[in-house]
């Protein structure tokens, strides 16, 4: 497939920079909506559209997630839907992770940009069939919490849009999903896709926390995994600045816009999407590979 | 954390937003206003020389690497202050939970200097 747009020139500069900020703002108004960062929708974009190179994508999408999370948890905090000591927790493993994707990616596979791409289906098919096979309960008080949670006291409440109220949950599984957290950062490091595909039902599905407060404590955490992967990418001399600027930057006011319309959205509706662009991205990502293939 | 210091980490959160965005859009708009180009010409390796390099000058280049370094100590500076909130509030296993994470971004960064 080639590129819609030439970016080293034939285009001209004005048309590409609208581009730029539309494919970011979409991505990123989707990635603060579902707590996934964008990115697992913006390195196909880049790739696809855009004929970027994959190392060249992911660096200026980890820069876009970091911008994403910075714009939208902030306002999550605000609103008391992140949980600072959840997420603080789970940066343990994801900054590691992260660290150690992001070194793989601008080592190892330094030349192999079909192995990444290929890399890409699997994760996301693992994201959404953790998400299909645990169906969302809110919160199931029967879950005991384990030792290591209740030793750190991993626990916290927010209002639930739908009834008014205050709703309180209790972290169980610590140390699985942090095990979750950490393979997500490297995939996040690896592929710049954020990690919102494996924080959320890390935190959903196995650490018993609801749906909304995992969405804004995933979009809280995104922002260190992605930086530690984003600053190894920028020593490695992979981030074109013209580039990975108009992606920041839409991407942070597409994070604003995802991030007001959230608090009115309810959490069926949000996981449902949720499934279809990781289904999309994933089959997008999926011919890419095959075409390399064939 | 105590909900009334969890406004400090949405302060640092929102003006590190601002300030990038500020650089990213005085590069862009330099950019333009200088006729545009193309959009895969200045790789930036983060190197003390070529950073150096890239900042004393007023290009548009270097406003959008100054905005992207911004973005990425933004995270940095908000883990930061978390040590201080949480050691402030006395929560000491948060403490130690957080600085394991300055510690591994700290240590991303002096790798990569020293590479």
């Amino acid at each position: 497939m080639s590129p819609l747009v030439d970016l080293t020139g034939g285009t001209p500069t004005l048309v590409v920079l609208l581009l730029l900020l539309i494919a970011a703002v979409g991505a990123g108004f989707l990635g603060s909506l579902l707590g996934l960062g964008g990115g697992i929708i913006l390195v196909p974009v880049l790739v696809l559209l855009f004929g970027v190179e994959i190392h060249i994508a992911i660096a200026a999408s980890l820069l876009a997630v970091a911008a994403n999370s910075c714009g939208a948890a902030s306002t999550f905090v605000e609103e008391g839907l992140t949980d600072l000591r959840i997420g603080m927790f789970l940066e343990t493993s994801t900054a590691v992770g992260g660290l150690l994707g992001a070194v793989v990616a601008v080592t190892v596979l330094a030349s192999h940009g079909d192995v990444l791409a290929l890399a890409f289906v699997p994760i996301v098919v693992l994201a959404a069939v953790l998400l299909w096979v645990h169906p969302e309960t809110g919160t199931r008080p029967e879950a005991p919490p384990d030792r290591l949670a209740s030793s750190l006291r991993l626990r916290g409440e927010y209002r639930s849009v739908a009834t008014g109220e205050i709703v309180a949950y209790q972290v169980s599984r610590a140390l699985p999903g942090l095990g979750i957290a950490g393979v997500s950062g490297f995939f996040s490091g690896l592929l710049g896709v954020g990690g919102g595909g494996l924080n959320v039902p890390a935190l959903n599905a196995v650490m018993n926390v609801p749906l909304r407060p995992a969405a804004a404590t995933s979009t809280f955490m995104i922002g260190v995994t992605a930086s530690a992967g984003a600053l190894v990418f920028l020593f490695a001399g992979d981030v074109y600045v013209f580039l990975a600027a108009p992606v920041a930057i839409g991407s942070v006011t597409g994070s604003f816009a995802g991030s007001l319309f959230q608090h009115r959205t309810h959490a069926r509706w949000l996981r449902t999407m949720f499934l279809i662009v990781l289904v999309f991205a994933s089959v997008v990502m999926a011919s890419r590979a095959l075409g390399y293939l064939g | 954390m105590p909900p009334h210091l969890q406004g400090w980490v949405t302060r640092v959160l929102r003006t590190g937003v601002v300030v990038m965005l500020v650089f990213l859009a005085a590069g862009l708009g330099l950019f333009v206003a200088g006729g545009g180009g193309s959009f895969l010409g200045s790789p930036a390796a983060l190197a003390p020389g070529p950073v150096g390099a890239l900042l004393s000058h007023v290009t548009p280049a270097g406003f959008l690497l100054l905005g992207l370094l911004v973005l990425v100590l933004t995270p940095l500076s908000r883990v930061v202050l978390s040590v201080v909130l949480f050691a402030a509030s006395g929560d000491r296993s948060f403490t130690l939970i957080t600085l394991f994470v300055l510690a591994i971004l700290s240590a991303t960064i002096i790798v990569g200097v020293l590479r």
